[in-house]
């Protein structure tokens, strides 16, 4: 276990990303305070903020096919995957909730049938 | 062959020999010095002997290896082949680098033995044949390095080679074998998102699809990393009036580091060290022991091209938003400690704080983002739905103390059943009995984990249904998962990026 502080990670990013004109840096900054201390943010702001983290993860992506670096690859590919998985359970709301926990009752539901049919089982075991 | 001791051991035998000649027939030194130098010919016999044996195996399992290789005729069956003899369960337990490395620790350890088993004044002989072993180890190991350097160097010229005019004809043939592999996957994306030119009319089509005004904003922010086929591979596809993809068109030079390039590439490499591997074949069956270095040092080397073929097909799947994770990461039965955390996370309503403790206590950034989403996303239930599910969950939880204290008085009866059974060796029906035993406390085990986990559940849907949850916050705090907190991630972009400051 590592005691990663990601809100840590992505400041640090920020202040020494030599892309960033002041204002920006600023700006991100701001917004990331505002999410860290659970207050509404705007959403353009949201908007150009998963933008600017994009780029970085396009930047990093193509360096690592230029090196050939399996393992750096790897571990965006799955970095991409993982975003993409965020997102699609934005997207889907309602329907996915709904699956999740249906899944979740119906396995409950199936155990128990389980459970009686067992009972009667060593039931019968025992009589004979 | 690595080293043979017996040269050593001869000189300490024919030496001792002579010595022994000289002495009187009635000295008792004579027969002890006999004694010792039969125990030194048996060892260096013994020595011998492994030796053999243990290059006999290297043999057998070098052939064994090609075999397999020629009969993979698909990427996923030569993945397998390279990985039981280079990879194993855990990076450097292959079947070929075991044996490998027992042939080594055979010489070692005879040669610790023979040390050990000498009079004081022979251990002199005995480390002088540990040194040599040590000599033959790192010879072994530096000939592979060599070999795989030699190799790197031969495969960027034939790489290089293949993107200029005179590979024309193979490079056409390659982009044909890698666009067949890929097809499976373009086709699965929607027909807008093949070319770079239908990308933007997709995004605008969907965003309008979508009436809630959440989920529409969601997808906006997804849109940043939405790519087309033809941008996520660097290329362009042809198709044929029906829409059919016919084919990928022809790389440049200058595109050989994009996606598509680097698959070519590494394709190419694969299908080239693998001739040279397979022709290796007559050497392996006359027995010439030097193959040994060479079929390691081209399996190292394939080993390492197919993980990069395999890290490059799943930046491609990302890329294309297909092969998504999603179920592997939510389905219990797959991934219990990940299903755990999210299980952990159900917990808590405040998404913020979630996103927090957890990154405190060193969960990954990408699955408490999940979690979040998932909270998200039960907010946009009704609340009436909530409720009934919490209420349904309460009403299985207070049934359950008691269920489980039948099936514990059941599983025990059971087995007393089945011990006395067993003592009179009168096994009631079996396997069927003893497995039915078995699924009983395997469902003991299961509804303790109900009772342990359905409590949290219920709490959430309970909080969810009255209000509780405010989803603006949630929408940005996602914003921000979508970063660099792995640290694996963040320790990758940090060394792949030309935007941050270095510090000398």
């Amino acid at each position: 276990m590592n005691n990663f502080y990601f809100f840590e990670t992505i400041r640090k990013f920020i202040i020494d990303d030599v892309s960033l004109d002041e204002e920006k840096r600023k700006r991100y900054l701001n917004l990331l305070d505002k999410i860290e201390q659970n207050q509404k943010v705007d959403y353009e702001e949201a908007y150009e903020f998963v933008g600017y983290i994009e780029d970085i993860f396009d930047e990093a992506e193509e360096i690592a096919l230029i090196k050939k670096d399996s393992e750096a690859i790897k571990v965006l590919a799955e970095a991409r995957q993982e975003r993409n998985l965020i997102m699609t359970l934005l997207i889907k709301g309602e329907e996915f909730i709904k699956e999740f926990s249906n899944n979740k009752i119906n396995q409950v539901d199936s155990d128990q049938a389980e459970i009686e049919k067992l009972k009667q089982t060593l039931q019968q075991q025992a009589t004979t | 062959m690595l080293f043979y001791p017996l040269e050593l051991t001869e000189g300490v035998i024919s030496r001792d020999e002579s010595m022994i000649a000289g002495l009187p027939d009635d000295d008792p030194e004579k027969a002890r010095l006999r004694d010792e130098v039969a125990q030194i010919e048996r060892r260096a016999e013994d020595w011998l002997k492994r030796e053999r044996e243990a290059a006999a195996i290297q043999m057998v399992t070098a052939g064994q290896f090609l075999n397999d290789l020629s009969k993979a005729d698909d990427p996923e069956k030569l993945r397998r082949v390279i990985t039981d003899y280079f990879e194993g369960e855990t990076p450097g337990s292959g079947l070929i680098l075991a044996v490998n490395a027992l042939r080594l620790r055979t010489s070692r350890d005879e040669a610790e033995r023979m040390l050990y088993a000498l009079g004081p004044k022979d251990r002199i002989a005995a480390r002088v044949i540990d040194i040599k072993a040590r000599k033959e180890r790192r010879s072994f190991h530096e000939k592979i390095e060599r070999e795989k350097e030699q190799l790197r160097e031969e495969m960027g010229e034939r790489t290089a080679n293949v993107f200029e005019e005179e590979g024309k004809e193979q490079l056409e043939q390659l982009s044909q074998k890698i666009t067949e592999r890929l097809r499976p996957l373009l086709e699965q994306l929607p027909e807008e998102l093949l070319t770079q030119t239908g990308r933007e009319d997709y995004i605008t089509r969907r965003i309008a699809s979508f009436k809630d005004p959440l989920r529409r904003a969601a997808f906006k922010l997804a849109s940043h990393g939405l790519r087309s086929a033809e941008e996520a591979l660097g290329v362009e596809i042809t198709r044929d009036s029906d829409g059919k993809i016919t084919g990928i068109d022809e790389i440049k030079p200058g595109e050989k580091n994009n996606l598509f390039g680097q698959i070519v590439t590494t394709e190419l490499i694969i299908d080239e060290t693998r001739k040279k591997l397979e022709s290796l074949q007559e050497r392996v069956q006359k027995g010439d022991l030097s193959v040994i270095s060479s079929i390691t040092a081209m399996g190292e080397f394939l080993n390492k091209q197919i993980k990069l073929q395999g890290s490059l097909e799943s930046l491609l799947k990302a890329r294309l938003g297909v092969g998504s994770v999603g179920r592997e990461i939510l389905d219990p039965h797959q991934k219990p400690e990940r299903w755990q955390m999210v299980k952990e996370l159900l917990r808590s309503v405040n998404v913020r704080k979630a996103l927090v403790e957890f990154a405190d206590t060193g969960v990954k950034i990408g699955e408490a983002g999940v979690a979040a989403a998932l909270v998200y996303a039960a907010s946009q239930m009704g609340a009436d739905q909530l409720h009934e599910m919490a209420v349904r969950l309460g009403e299985q939880l207070q049934v359950a103390p008691q269920q489980l204290e039948q099936l514990l008085q059941q599983a025990a009866q059971g087995g007393r059943q089945f011990a006395e059974a067993a003592e009179g060796s009168n096994i009631p029906a079996g396997d069927v009995f003893l497995r039915e035993i078995s699924n009983n406390w395997a469902n003991v085990h299961k509804l303790e984990e109900f009772m342990r986990t359905a409590p949290g559940l219920k709490t959430l849907y309970e909080s969810l249904s009255s209000g509780l949850h405010n989803a603006a916050p949630a929408l940005s705090a996602i914003a921000a998962g979508v970063s660099l907190g792995r640290e694996r991630v963040s320790s990758v972009i940090g060394n792949l990026t030309n935007r941050i400051r270095r510090r000398s």
